[in-house]
């Protein structure tokens, strides 16, 4: 389940409270910046993993920025947590490029292993569940193939055959549709 | 677009990288700032969506209709209810543990295409469609699966008109008319 919207507190409060020691601001301030960095993260990894990944190391640079007093304008919080994230994408760019030769060298005697958690039906999951079954079958796939394949914009408009201007239409039109329905309660939230 | 619909645009192009690296930069500043005021309603959908397509991925992804092999395979499971529809059907109330709800809707679809299903009240009223419903390729009938809760939208909470739209040879009609009665 998800929080509501937390927009109580100015961020330039909340992390002059945080760098004076307070926990609570500082994990409303993580909280509301998660979103932002995943985002961030989204556009340059492609897979949920590794998204979380870098939030977490993201999150760990802030926290330890916050608690070391290093965050010296506080009203410019959001730019830092954005610094930090444009750091690590650097780094990780460098690593990979060092990466990458260690794979050409021993790639083959590494193997991965995914493990798929099972999650939990929730609310928000009943709603698109509900939702999506109005959509087009094209909608949808433009939907799941951005969304829940993780692929890039060009690899969706050429799964879909289509241009990539009319990938992004489908998928613009399917995603303003589902969010207005998943915004709305549905007869079987509230029928006995 | 409403403003919203703007700005939901605009974080896909983003997030897909139809959005150039010249205007994510900015972008990003943009999107940082309003995250930390706790007022981007937008960003905190889209995040969630990426969480919610997940649960699909291993129930097929977005996919609409099921097959009789995966039907068959849930029913074994517990906690999994499991209805037949007929020409009318009385679905009585379904244990208060179900999690799944399958069903079976007996129409042979083989030769058909562009197939939805409408749903109204038996007054008429327009409750919901289904679109582009897919059909087991080897019977030609339908197959569902969904969680109970919503379920009950459709089979437990009024007396509904199912009708299944379809095309054949560029003629579109309705081929079959259900009705559910919940006891």
């Amino acid at each position: 389940m998800r929080c509501a919207l937390d927009s109580s507190s100015e961020p330039a409060e909340l992390a002059a409270r945080a760098l004076r020691g307070d926990r609570s601001a500082e994990a409303r301030l993580c909280s509301r910046l998660t979103p932002a960095i995943r985002a961030f993260a989204r556009r340059r990894l492609r897979s949920s993993e590794a998204t979380l990944e870098f939030q977490q190391e993201v999150l760990l640079i802030f926290v330890e920025a916050l608690r070391k007093g290093q965050v010296e304008e506080p009203a410019r919080v959001a730019g830092f947590a954005l610094g930090i994230c444009r750091n690590l994408a650097l780094d990780r760019a460098r690593q990979r490029a060092r990466r990458g030769k260690l794979w050409e060298l021993y790639g083959e005697a590494v193997a991965s292993h995914d493990v798929a958690q099972p999650e939990e039906v929730t609310l928000e999951i009943m709603r698109l569940e509900d939702c999506l079954t109005e959509l087009s079958e094209r909608a949808r796939q433009a939907v799941w193939l951005s969304y829940g394949e993780l692929l890039s914009h060009a690899e969706v408009s050429s799964k879909l055959g289509v241009s990539e201007g009319n990938a992004r239409v489908l998928r613009h039109r399917a995603l303003i549709a589902l969010r207005e329905c998943v915004a709305t309660p549905k007869v079987w939230e509230t029928a006995r | 677009m409403t403003a919203a619909e703007d700005s939901l645009a605009l974080l896909d192009d983003y997030l897909s990288g139809a959005m150039s690296d010249e205007h994510a930069a900015p972008f990003e500043e943009a999107l940082f700032a309003a995250a930390s005021t706790g007022k981007d309603p937008v960003l905190t959908h889209l995040d969630a969506l990426y969480d919610q397509a997940r649960w699909f991925a291993p129930r097929g992804g977005f996919s609409s209709g099921a097959t009789a092999q995966l039907i068959n395979e849930l029913r074994s499971l517990p906690r999994v209810h499991h209805i037949d529809l007929g020409l009318v059907t009385r679905v009585p109330a379904w244990p208060a543990d179900t999690q799944l709800i399958v069903y079976r809707v007996p129409v042979d679809l083989r030769g058909y295409d562009h197939i939805d299903v409408s749903v109204e009240s038996v007054a008429g009223e327009h409750r919901r469609w289904f679109r582009d419903v897919q059909f087991d390729p080897l019977d030609g009938a339908l197959y569902g699966v969904c969680d109970a809760p919503v379920a009950r939208s459709t089979f437990r909470i009024e007396p509904l008109v199912l009708r299944v739209h379809a095309a054949q040879n560029g003629q579109r009609s309705v081929v079959a008319e259900l009705r559910i009665i919940p006891e």
